[in-house]
């Protein structure tokens, strides 16, 4: 009896360890590594309105995103994992019109590990993407707006 | 009499010369004809975040070279980096030209409508929206230029 409990609580964490979106399909746009380029921003935390941009360039770390075809998510930092999750889409549409395949437009949302509170979202073409929250995040009594700009490594 | 085999067949070929149509490009429209590279695009955006930013893409900055030509018999076949990306039939919605031979065009890729692209230029330069870059509506908008090579 208490083996087939055991048995039973196996099976049920293998499923739910597994709800994984593969990137097939569509989402295939996605698979690849994604360097960081720069990050914009308009904010007020100085008191005035500002706009602001961090550049890969001239900033001291490197940033990028890994999307596994497997649907994995990985992020690096100065070339170190930093952490990795699985893909959980709550959203994506990817343009299917469009003469240029790496022109066409991207939109998604994702929960890492399908944990709704614990989500990224990206907007974009196949080539050059804004991630709303990767490697800087938007702080809310403090910016406008932020993006970061991420390009395909090919 | 015309029996229904009749009336199927004349129903059939009419689908066929439909969906195959194409426009030839001649007269004015001959303009058309030949090689047009790209040269650059005017990139206005920012508007869904309230700003109203531009940058300029060229095939320096993107590191790739764009291409259509268009054919007499009305065939237009887009390239990236020399290679053949789509090959698609001219189908136009309208076309003007004015005396001083600038002109405007909507063509309809393979006379479909969502397939909708439109332009204007002169015997040299012509402005595509379409290709390379396709905005956002509403958010960006790309002018695309070509020059006749």
């Amino acid at each position: 009896m208490k083996n087939k409990l055991i048995f039973v609580l196996i099976t049920f964490i293998s499923f739910s360890s597994c709800n994984k979106d593969r990137l097939g399909g569509n989402k295939e746009a996605l698979v690849g590594t994604w360097n960081w380029q720069r990050t914009d921003m308009s904010h007020y935390c100085n008191g005035g309105i500002e706009y602001e941009t961090y550049e890969s360039d001239t900033a001291n770390e490197t940033y990028r995103i890994e999307f596994l075809k497997e649907g994995i998510i990985q992020f690096y930092k100065n070339d170190i994992l930093e952490s990795e999750h699985f893909i959980k889409f709550n959203a994506i549409g990817v343009q299917e019109d469009g003469i240029v395949p790496s022109h066409r437009q991207i939109v998604f949302e994702i929960f890492l590990d399908g944990d709704g509170s614990n989500r990224i979202s990206g907007t974009g073409t196949q080539k050059e993407m804004k991630i709303s929250n990767y490697p800087f995040e938007l702080e809310e009594d403090c910016h406008h707006w932020l993006k970061n700009y991420f390009r395909k490594e090919y | 009499m015309i029996n229904s085999k009749s009336i199927l067949l004349i129903l059939l070929v009419n689908v066929g010369v439909v969906s195959c149509k194409k426009d030839k490009l001649k007269d004015e429209k001959s303009i058309l004809i030949g090689n047009w590279e790209w040269v650059n695009t005017q990139h206005d955006f920012g508007w869904c975040e309230g700003e109203s930013w531009e940058e300029t893409l060229t095939p320096e900055s993107e590191d790739e070279n764009y291409s259509m030509f268009f054919y007499k018999k009305g065939v237009v076949e887009f390239y990236q980096n020399g290679n053949l990306l789509d090959k698609s039939r001219v189908v136009f919605d309208h076309f003007e030209i004015n005396e001083l031979g600038n002109f405007s065009f909507v063509i309809d890729l393979n006379n479909k409508e969502e397939n909708r692209m439109s332009g204007y230029g002169n015997e040299t330069s012509v402005n595509f929206g379409g290709f390379p870059f396709v905005g956002v509506a509403g958010c960006e908008d790309y002018d695309n230029y070509f020059s006749k090579g």
